[in-house]
């Protein structure tokens, strides 16, 4: 007999014990013990909801109804009040929609130095950008960039440099003339 | 989708399974109403938890409960045997535990419902080899009779069985050879040949 058949064997003889070889008093323990847990088993399904008005044993349950009307006053309640903040908060905003979208834009750096000036200048600017996009196509701040940038781009010594080489660059007949007519000016 | 079991199918099931439960927890406890008490805490659990899951699953869920109840009460044991150590004076007398363990529903007659075996000799015979093996099985190791329990006698598989041992299948193959080897050794002692 090889190890599984004699496994079974056993086994087989360990059933005959257990239908046979206990006693009165502990089978009819037993039966108590298994009465007590299905009834234990039936109280807690009693609590569990099918989601029909209905418990699992197709029981009307009371409390499910009264559960049901709780969490709907409870979820409008929290609608009410989510919503009522809601719209107190955009009352309070309304006014001020412009200045908060300017700001926001504005970096922090900026906003920390010199907030009202900054407020003003901005004010000035976006004035100045509609007026010169009525007149010109052609935004004022990009013109001013453009001429700080011609004038930035050249030093100042160049710029006597450049004057100089002007004086230099004119014939003599001419620088002449201008001796004589600041002579006879002033003479004159 | 797994229907889950009703409360008849709940019932069915622990009818069937109850009595060799109790011969489990009695031959890992050695003590009839410890037993009784880790049977009737392990259905008390299962009905709780468990009763809301599939009829199949059932098996599987209270012999995990049981052999989890199990191990719990070794664990109280070991402390409870301190403080029993201690205070053993207090424990009472031989003859009065003899009173205390008269039942009168012992008394009663069982039904002679098995009639498989005719003779009063064979009978005889059968008793004497099944109160052997059921010696044999208290002496087993815990985890071999445990492994041969569930193998053998729930005819579980072997992932089912290592699941509800917490260990690996190859490891219940072994725990099963050795407790079969063990069991045919003792009753080969006894001069019993199966």
């Amino acid at each position: 007999m090889n190890e599984q058949e004699l496994g079974r064997e056993i086994a087989k003889l360990l059933d005959y014990s257990a239908d046979e070889n206990i006693k009165q008093s502990t089978l009819y323990r037993l039966q108590s013990a298994r009465r007590a847990a299905l009834q234990n088993s039936q109280s807690t399904l009693e609590i569990m909801n099918s989601g029909n008005n209905t418990s699992v044993y197709g029981e009307h349950d009371e409390h499910f109804n009264t559960g049901k009307l709780l969490l709907l006053i409870l979820a409008l309640f929290a609608f009410t009040l989510v919503s009522a903040t809601y719209w107190q908060f955009l009352e309070k905003n309304k006014s001020t929609v412009d200045t908060t979208i300017l700001i926001d834009d504005l970096s922090t750096e900026t906003y920390f130095d010199n907030e009202s000036d900054l407020i003003d200048d901005l004010l000035t600017e976006t004035y100045s950008d509609n007026e010169s996009d009525l007149t010109d196509s052609s935004p004022a701040e990009a013109r001013i960039y453009d001429e700080s940038e011609l004038s930035n781009d050249v030093p100042t010594e160049a710029h006597i440099d450049h004057e100089s080489e002007r004086v230099d660059d004119m014939p003599i007949d001419a620088r002449i003339d201008n001796e004589l007519d600041e002579w006879f000016d002033s003479n004159k | 989708m797994a229907i889950l079991a009703t409360r008849e199918e709940l019932s069915d099931f622990l009818i069937e399974t109850e009595r060799r439960a109790y011969k489990q927890a009695l031959f890992a406890v050695h003590d009839e109403h410890a037993a009784l008490d880790i049977i009737q805490d392990s259905m008390m659990k299962l009905a709780a938890s468990y009763s809301a899951k599939p009829a199949e699953e059932l098996p599987l869920l209270f012999q995990r409960i049981l052999q989890n109840t199990i191990r719990d009460y070794y664990r109280r044991q070991k402390t409870r045997s301190l403080w029993t150590t201690l205070f053993s004076a207090f424990t009472p007398s031989d003859q009065d535990k003899s009173q205390e363990d008269f039942d009168i529903l012992e008394t009663l007659q069982i039904k002679p419902e098995s009639n498989y075996i005719k003779e009063p000799d064979e009978q005889l015979e059968r008793a004497q080899m099944i109160n052997l093996i059921e010696k044999a099985m208290e002496i087993l190791p815990a985890r071999q009779r445990e492994a041969f329990i569930l193998r053998y006698w729930e005819e579980m598989s072997l992932a089912e069985t290592a699941v509800i041992m917490n260990c690996s299948e190859g490891s219940v193959k072994t725990h099963c050879s050795r407790a079969v080897h063990t069991l045919a050794s003792i009753l080969r002692e006894k001069g019993v040949k199966l």
